[in-house]
């Protein structure tokens, strides 16, 4: 399993093993993806990133690991990791271009972007969700952040 | 010669101490929230999800959602519903509160509703969020749902953004439509399954409760008894009013009349007329979408007129009649049947007098006959609110 320096240092060791385990007792996408789900719900928040980690890397292709990456970049934009979920939420829009949740994904791009301090690429992020979803929960949300009139 | 018994009304002290307690408990449980706005960066954002239907079906739902929310920054609470109430969506009570509704409009269409107030003018603001889930409500349109509904509701609070109440009204038409035809058995739904919204607001022509809208005030009208003891039992018309507040909270009077009647009292007749009239906080909850329980409480203040009819023994001599104003305190439950609007409401109270009340029947000089006025009084009555 590929780690990311980030991932490494959020999970102990111990934690980390009895974790890979546990993916490999879990053979098909969707039970991996409802095992993190599980961890996640129960505030496990570690244990389910590594979990959604390994989903998105055993099935690149499947539809759990697509909302995995949206899992992802909430969970990571959540414990303070804006650079990280900027990648999952980047790679759902890749992936997605026109995905059912491509303006969750796009929220996300805005909102990792604010917290990295990038202010004028957040910018263009939420002009580009008011432009492409002007009617979606987050356009006005856009528009404030944008200093426009909600 | 002796003087006649008098009327007695003097409040206890601890009376009073007990309703001075009580008023400056319900002040600030209902201020507190009130004055919230102000503070709302402080204060964790309230966020109320209403399972509707089917998806209440899935025993995970709730906490995979409430797990999103950061519990410092938001108060999550869900509960089920058995189906969409129009009249509590386009009428959101509470400016720091997201409500939610959640939908299955077809198997692998999910409709989420939020409603809120905005905060800088007090407007309802409302949005409509589809979702589809191409395998239903499985682990991943399950999550999937969870994850939007959060991240829609952290936009709103950032932003309120707004559908416009007419839209709203005319998707909830669409929708109660819908699930009319569903429930006999319509393959309309079906048909209608892989329209867009608009769609289904161009089609509409049902009648729906989104019509009736609500008023911000709810007015009552009804009947009443009250089993008062030695004065009988006091019936009459009854009307009440009740303001929202914040949140289940509301504020509220009432009026209730005594029609004149007789009673027997030691074969004594007594006519007794009267009315009371109360304030009040009241508190709702729903049950399901065509119940909810209420609660309230608050001060009264009786208005009881009694006239000495006619005594047992034509040598007694008949008291003279007289008015009182006895204060109270009424505190009683209610359950709130159909959907709005006329709803029929049903209640039951006590009005609780501070200390023993009695006053003559017959003139004192020649017999003792007094009339002991109920401290506990049981009411019952039966309102249509509008």
């Amino acid at each position: 399993m590929q780690s990311r320096p980030q991932d490494a240092s959020a999970i102990r060791p111990s934690t980390a093993r009895a974790q890979v385990q546990t993916a490999r007792d879990l053979t098909t996408s969707g039970q991996v993806f409802a095992e993190a789900n599980r961890l996640r719900r129960e505030g496990r928040s570690t244990e389910a990133v590594t979990l959604y980690v390994t989903l998105r890397q055993s099935f690149p292709g499947s539809a759990e690991a697509r909302v995995a990456d949206i899992a992802l970049g909430m969970l990571r934009l959540q414990g303070g990791s804006p650079g990280i979920a900027l990648e999952h939420f980047n790679r759902y829009q890749r992936l997605n271009p026109s995905g059912d949740l491509t303006p969750e994904a796009l929220w996300g791009e805005a909102q990792s972007l604010d917290g990295l301090g990038r202010a004028e690429a957040a910018r263009r992020a939420y002009s580009k969700l008011l432009h492409r979803y002007p009617d979606s929960a987050y356009a006005s949300a856009a528009r404030v952040k944008l200093q426009l009139e909600p | 010669m002796r003087a006649p018994l008098g009327s007695s009304c003097s409040l206890s002290h601890s009376f009073v101490v007990h309703i001075g307690t009580l008023f400056v408990v319900l002040f600030l449980s209902t201020t507190t929230a009130g004055i919230a706005a102000p503070a709302a960066k402080a204060l964790p954002a309230h966020v109320e999800i209403g399972l509707v239907g089917r998806t209440a079906e899935d025993p995970t739902l709730p906490q995979r959602i409430t797990s999103w929310f950061d519990r410092q920054r938001f108060k999550v609470t869900t509960h089920t519903v058995q189906q969409l109430d129009a009249s509590r969506i386009l009428s959101p009570l509470d400016a720091e509160t997201v409500y939610i509704w959640v939908t299955l409009r077809t198997d692998n269409n999910a409709r989420l509703y939020f409603a809120t107030i905005r905060r800088s003018s007090h407007d309802p603001v409302y949005l409509i969020r589809d979702l589809q889930l191409p395998k239903g409500l499985d682990e991943m349109g399950a999550e999937r749902i969870a994850q939007v509904l959060h991240l829609s509701t952290v936009a709103i609070l950032e932003g309120h953004i707004e559908t416009r109440r007419e839209e709203v009204e005319l998707i909830l038409k669409a929708d109660s439509a819908a699930n009319a035809e569903q429930a006999q058995g319509s393959s309309a739904m079906a048909a209608n399954a892989g329209r867009g919204v608009q769609g289904q607001t161009a089609t509409s022509t049902a009648d729906s409760a989104a019509t009736d809208l609500p008023k911000g005030v709810e007015f009552g009208v009804g009947y009443g008894i009250s089993f008062r003891g030695d004065e009988g039992l006091w019936h009459g018309p009854r009307a009440s009013i009740v303001l929202p507040l914040v949140r289940s909270f509301g504020f509220g009077g009432l009026i209730r009349t005594a029609l004149p009647h007789n009673h027997e009292v030691e074969g004594n007749t007594l006519n007794v007329a009267g009315a009371t009239f109360g304030l009040f906080v009241n508190w709702h909850a729903s049950v399901t979408s065509s119940l909810s329980l209420e609660s309230y409480a608050g001060p009264g203040l009786d208005i009881a007129h009694h006239r000495p009819t006619q005594a047992n023994d034509p040598d007694l001599t008949l008291a003279a009649a007289g008015t009182e104003a006895r204060p109270n305190l009424i505190a009683g439950v209610g359950a709130v049947f159909g959907r709005p609007f006329p709803q029929v409401v049903v209640t039951a109270d006590v009005t609780m007098l501070p200390t023993q009340i009695h006053y003559d029947l017959i003139d004192g000089r020649s017999h003792h006959s007094a009339v002991h006025v109920a401290r506990l009084a049981p009411s019952l009555g039966v309102e249509l609110r509008f």
